[in-house]
């Protein structure tokens, strides 16, 4: 009876509820892993990502779970002896990242799912896509200035892009430590689009201006979407070859999509391997934001930066978008509406929709979605390169 | 340090641009080359069936035509009936008859027609 006593004892002084949390933080980030899981299911807001977050956050913080233990991972290089002997679960999903595994592969599903046509028919969209990048590079040195490292303030900068994978994939390889509070900026700024930009767009343009009708895209052929995805890895490759896991992928995704001989492994990088990889990153991502970490000096301070910066790398990225488009529009004599350029974040396809949105508010009948989904691939591909150029000048 | 950051912006922005403006000029001559392509292909397509009916023997080129419009014709009666038949319900089965047809031109363009139904599913 005594050993039957004794070992509810010990289980009892083992659990969550006698060990207690190690740090106040972790109720707070519980707390916020809650309002997360609430704006991801009741706000509907990115919920693919959030909630996987969210419940990884949630799950990091309780007490003696021993899934997920940051320090093995805190130094450049990762003890694989250490981390077999002592991981827990969420350690060894958390590789994924670390090892920069996953973003390529979500970028792999995302190229199977993405349509360059509006691209082709409209070249002049890559050069909306590269002007709304500015706002990446713009925001690293306001960064510097705020007193980031460079390698960090890289990886914050890098949110305004709008691109959740690459924005992982550049905190992973630039500073691990940020990652989670970047992830989470990142996404969560992707679901705000909606708010974020149609004040900017429209500050920055006249009536008229949002009032131009655009001209139909020509038709695209089939040849000329399958050549598409070599010719840009073969091109920008070459140029960045620090691009090549992103770029690479994200244009393998999308020949298979094109090529219409391989189905089976379009639907699957399209659905199953993008979900199975969705739900790694995200869980893994949100598992990194563990009180211990923020109980460290000066990394509220860094988080809270990342929020503001974040913001205004994201508006910067989103104004540079409009005024480039507004130069279009006096080069093309009045054919270019501004407002695609704010689609140039890449965020596919909200921002899109924003600039559909506001158009349609200024002209019923304008139907700019098309039009936006141009500037907003090469988005996608403008902020590859950026993280390629970032990550081979800072590492 | 601000020197090395600055370095890092103008790089950065140097290359994004000069990356896309080299894919963006890449496409361009994608439209050229793969239009030029498709205009001969059209421009043989046409010459063939010119040739064809010279071959054929067949002296009037409406004659052709008009024949290959009414096996159209038929598919299409067919194919509006059921689709008539389908959009009203079973109740008129046996009384439709589809004695004739006329083809409206496009209000508006195909993205036109995308973007609207994309506006009416967000609403």
């Amino acid at each position: 009876m005594s050993n039957f006593f004794n070992s509810i004892s010990n289980l009892l002084s083992s659990s969550g509820f006698a060990g207690g949390f190690d740090y106040w933080l972790n109720y707070v980030l519980m707390l916020i892993a809650f309002l997360l899981l609430y704006f991801g299911i009741v706000k509907k807001c990115e919920p693919l990502l959030l909630i996987p977050i969210a419940f990884g956050m949630f799950l990091a913080n309780l007490p003696n779970t021993d899934l997920m233990h940051p320090e093995l991972f805190s130094g450049d290089h990762v003890n694989i002896q250490q981390l077999v002997n002592e991981g827990g679960l969420l350690d060894f999903l958390y590789l994924g990242v670390k090892l920069g595994i996953y973003p390529p592969l979500i970028f792999l599903g995302i190229g199977a799912m993405t349509d360059f046509g509006p691209l082709i028919a409209n070249p002049k969209s890559l050069l909306l896509g590269a002007a709304a990048q500015t706002g990446i590079f713009a925001t690293f040195i306001g960064a510097r200035l705020i007193g980031y490292t460079a390698k960090e303030a890289g990886a914050v900068a890098i949110i305004g892009g709008a691109d959740g994978p690459t924005a992982i994939y550049t905190a992973a390889i630039l500073a691990p430590t940020l990652l989670g509070a970047i992830a989470i900026a990142a996404y969560s700024y992707m679901a705000l689009v909606p708010f974020i930009q149609p004040p900017i767009m429209k500050a920055l343009t006249t009536k008229k201006e949002r009032e131009v009708p655009m001209k139909q895209l020509r038709p695209v052929s089939k040849l000329e979407k399958v050549v598409f995805p070599v010719v840009v890895t073969l091109l920008v490759v070459l140029l960045i070859p620090k691009s090549a896991p992103l770029v690479g992928m994200l244009m393998f995704g999308n020949l298979l999509k094109e090529s219409g001989v391989v189905n089976r492994l379009t639907k699957t990088v399209q659905n199953e391997l993008m979900n199975i990889i969705t739900i790694f990153l995200g869980i893994t991502v949100g598992a990194t934001m563990s009180a211990e970490k923020l109980t460290q000096p000066g990394y509220g301070f860094q988080v809270v930066g990342i929020v503001l910066l974040g913001l205004v790398s994201f508006s910067i990225g989103t104004a540079f978008g409009v005024l480039f488009g507004k130069i279009l529009y006096k080069l093309t004599g009045g054919k270019v509406n501004p407002l695609i350029g704010s689609a140039g974040v890449s965020a596919v396809p909200m921002a899109a929709r924003v600039s559909q949105k506001v158009g349609a508010e200024a002209n019923p009948r304008n139907y700019l979605l098309m039009h936006a989904m141009g500037p907003n691939v090469a988005g996608v591909i403008g902020s590859a390169i950026a993280a390629g150029i970032l990550i081979s000048m800072l590492q | 340090m601000e020197t090395s950051s600055l370095n890092v912006l103008l790089v950065g922005i140097t290359i994004v641009f000069f990356a896309l403006i080299l894919l963006s000029f890449t496409l361009y001559l994608f439209g050229k080359i793969f239009g030029r392509r498709k205009n001969r292909k059209n421009n043989d397509e046409t010459e063939k069936s010119s040739d064809q009916i010279t071959i054929e023997g067949v002296p009037d080129k409406k004659i052709i035509g008009s024949s290959i419009e009414n096996i159209n014709d038929a598919e299409l009666v067919a194919v509006l009936t059921s689709a008539v038949q389908t959009y009203m319900g079973r109740e008129i089965k046996n009384s439709l008859k589809v004695k004739s047809f006329r083809r409206v031109d496009k209000a508006s363009p195909v993205w036109n027609t995308t973007g609207k139904i994309e506006q009416i599913s967000i609403r």
